[in-house]
């Protein structure tokens, strides 16, 4: 009985280094505590030099604990010369095709730094690999982790239940309501490393870049990954604005640049983006609607406001109920509804935002919560 | 191979040590020999033939030690007819003898050759300062074998290193059964994995524990730690919850879009504003854009609830 490897990624720069040692300990604890996993593990954690230095001992410990350390050289050049996080991600690649790994029986699983894995992901990924039916797989992100309720985590709430979303369209021809991400992913090492993560300068969202090239090269080998992935939203409202405009350059990006890219999905980018610039104007105009009475416009479009509204509420609600069995801490449905809709600006107001400013590579998202104020936001084990 | 020619050189260095030795003990070889010894019938007329022309053949002659220098007349002296008789008496000896041993080479000049057996061939005595015939099929046969030994040698080193792995992975998971069977066997709060090192006495050379990080079991974190809580239970009871909402969210989702939607049309026919034209041309188009995403999500969700079992196999 040969068993697949499934190599546990975690790709950072690495100064959210508590963050990232629970990640890779989740791996640890989690491959100890689950019966019948039909994989073998291995847990890579590849980082920058100066995210090494700032807490060398952590890193060292994660090390005697069975962690793979790969730190970046500095003078690392890809062939293409791509700077951030694809840069460490190709010098994986090159690292498994050095060593072998590049092949049908290995698999490469890809998290953040803050990306927790729990038994039901592990199983997940046994599923998924023993089936052998896709060549990558994703599936749905929870939020759950120093979960506080802030606006900028209530936010994050609707993402989990618009991955319902994403997971259908991604597994669609031509992913026709663009759904991917950068991590919670399970891709075969051998179509990774032939596709690459290298590309000409600065890639914003690599992981938009990466999917566009797989879907181009092997076709629709998408599925869906069951369990859940564990990570943590944006601490501030700052952040939360920051995250936004890399995604929004990352997309600009691979209209300009991606080569792979077809018409139909092209459009399909366009129109996406599209969606998301609207979204600023409409709230300013359905304010404006208020003083100016122009209220007999909705005659025309009321019928389908009132499903778009519905939709958005339904994000925020069904999006609490999936992170309830793991998040303690509860607010007032007033604070929640005000929280809701605070993040919800900050969202439509991300893509403008993008259009002023650039993301750089300096650009760097705190996930470690101070030891001062850690909350106890996970329930504790079943069992 | 790279062993091949040095196989060849050590072959050729043998033979050409022992030629030497060969050549004191073992008669002369057969082609030598009509030239040396007289016809079988003593008779020494081809000797007589020598022309005067062939002074250079007499020089040679006279090159000769003294005791085999020809008279003047053509005839040998006693002496050497005493010795030619001699070897004449030697040939016919060798010819009476069985086909064996040296004998066998001899005859190689009279009749066919039989060959002999290459498995019994022994060089060191039958060789008799010639090549083999069957060297060359040697060296074929030596090298493909040496390749062939090669290749199983390459072969049985990547069986070792899978059966090094495999029985990693044994010792590995059996020391997570014990564990896991112990962290069952415990009551409530004791639930706490121990940290122990596993020994590798599965692996060559290894005598206690193995130094290699990879096989020290994690200490895992306390129960606090929030991915302790992150169990397939909770991700069942949360996946088969919203799969039971699914057609009520769907109805919901429908019933309240028709009432918001119906309300908004009452109070905009209830106001009875005035409109600019221009916003009639721009307003509705800026709200109808992402119409069709949030319509392609809804169903979106509907389908992969549907058609997807979500649910993983629950953990004893």
């Amino acid at each position: 009985v040969s068993f697949p490897t499934v190599i546990f990624q975690i790709t950072a720069i690495g100064k959210n280094a508590r963050s990232l040692e629970a990640s890779a300990r989740s791996v640890l604890y989690w491959v100890r505590h689950t019966p019948k996993l039909a994989f073998q593990h291995r847990v890579w954690l590849i980082l920058e030099p100066e995210g090494y230095a700032t807490a060398p001992a952590t890193y060292e410990a994660l090390r005697a604990s069975g962690v793979e350390l790969w730190v970046v050289p500095r003078g690392y050049d890809t062939p293409l010369g791509t700077r951030g996080k694809a840069r460490a991600l190709q010098y994986a690649v090159e690292q498994r095709q050095a060593l072998r790994l590049s092949s049908p029986g290995t698999w490469v699983y890809h998290q953040d730094e803050e990306t927790c894995v729990g038994q039901d992901t592990l199983l997940g990924i046994s599923d998924f690999v023993r089936a052998g039916r896709a060549l990558v797989g994703s599936g749905i992100i929870l939020y759950p982790i120093d979960w506080v309720g802030s606006p900028s985590h209530v936010q994050e709430l609707t993402r989990s239940y618009d991955d319902f979303r994403v997971m259908d369209s991604m597994t669609m021809p031509d992913n026709p309501t663009l759904g991917f991400h950068g991590s919670h992913i399970l891709v075969r090492s051998d179509v990774e490393d032939s596709v690459g993560w290298d590309s000409l300068g600065y890639a914003p969202a690599e992981d938009l870049t990466f999917e566009i090239r797989v879907r181009a090269r092997y076709g629709s080998v998408f599925g869906v990954l069951k369990g859940f992935a564990y990570e943590k939203g944006a601490f501030t409202l700052r952040d939360q604005l920051r995250q936004r405009r890399r995604w929004v350059h990352g997309v600009l990006f691979a209209l300009v640049r991606s080569r792979e890219l077809n018409v139909r999905r092209r459009l399909t980018l366009l129109y996406s983006m599209f969606t998301w610039f609207s979204a600023l104007p409409s709230v300013i105009l359905l304010v404006a609607s208020v003083e100016l009475h122009y209220g007999p416009l909705l005659i025309y479009t009321s019928l389908f406001t009132g499903f778009v509204w519905v939709s958005m509420v339904t994000g925020y609600l069904e999006g609490f109920r999936l992170h309830s069995e793991y998040v303690r801490r509860t607010i007032s449905i007033p604070r929640f509804v005000l929280h809701g809709i605070v993040g919800a600006l900050v969202d439509v107001s991300a893509p403008w935002y993008a259009l002023s400013t650039r993301p750089s590579l300096g650009d760097f998202i705190p996930k470690d919560r101070p030891a001062s104020s850690e909350v106890p936001t996970a329930v504790p084990a079943m069992n | 191979m790279p062993d091949r020619g040095g196989v060849a050189d050590r072959k050729s260095r043998s033979l050409a040590e022992d030629e030497p030795a060969v050549s004191s003990g073992v008669p002369t070889p057969p082609d030598e020999i009509p030239s040396a010894i007289p016809g079988p019938d003593g008779d020494w007329a081809f000797l007589d033939g020598l022309s005067p022309e062939e002074d250079s053949a007499d020089d040679r002659l006279s090159e000769q030690p003294e005791t085999y220098r020809f008279s003047e007349s053509g005839n040998p002296p006693g002496d050497v007819r005493a010795v030619l008789d001699q070897l004449d008496r030697i040939s016919v000896d060798l010819r009476r003898r069985p086909p064996s041993n040296a004998s066998e080479a001899v005859d190689e000049t009279t009749s066919p050759p039989a060959l002999p057996d290459p498995e019994k061939w022994d060089e060191g005595e039958s060789a008799v300062g010639t090549v083999s015939p069957y060297l060359e099929e040697r060296l074929v046969v030596a090298s493909a074998s040496m390749s062939a030994l090669g290749r199983d040698v390459r072969d049985l080193g990547e069986r070792w290193e899978r059966l090094r792995g495999t029985a990693e992975l044994l010792e590995r998971e059996l020391g997570n059964a014990a564990r896991e069977v112990t962290f069952l066997r415990a009551p409530g709060e004791s639930r706490e994995m121990p940290l122990v090192p596993l020994t590798s006495t599965l692996l060559p050379g290894a005598a206690g524990p193995v130094p290699s990080s990879r096989l020290l079991m994690a200490r895992p974190r306390t129960g606090s730690a929030p991915y302790a809580g992150f169990t397939v239970a909770r991700y069942n009871t949360t996946i088969s919850g919203l799969k039971a909402r699914r057609r009520r969210i769907a109805l919901w989702t429908v019933v309240l879009a028709a009432a918001l939607s119906a309300a908004l049309v009452i109070l905009a026919v209830l106001a009875q504003e005035p409109t600019p034209p221009v916003w009639l041309a721009l307003l509705p188009a800026v709200w109808m854009i992402p119409v069709p995403f949030f319509v392609l999500s809804f169903f979106s969700t509907q389908r992969v609830l549907r058609r997807n079992h979500l649910d993983l196999p629950g953990v004893p």
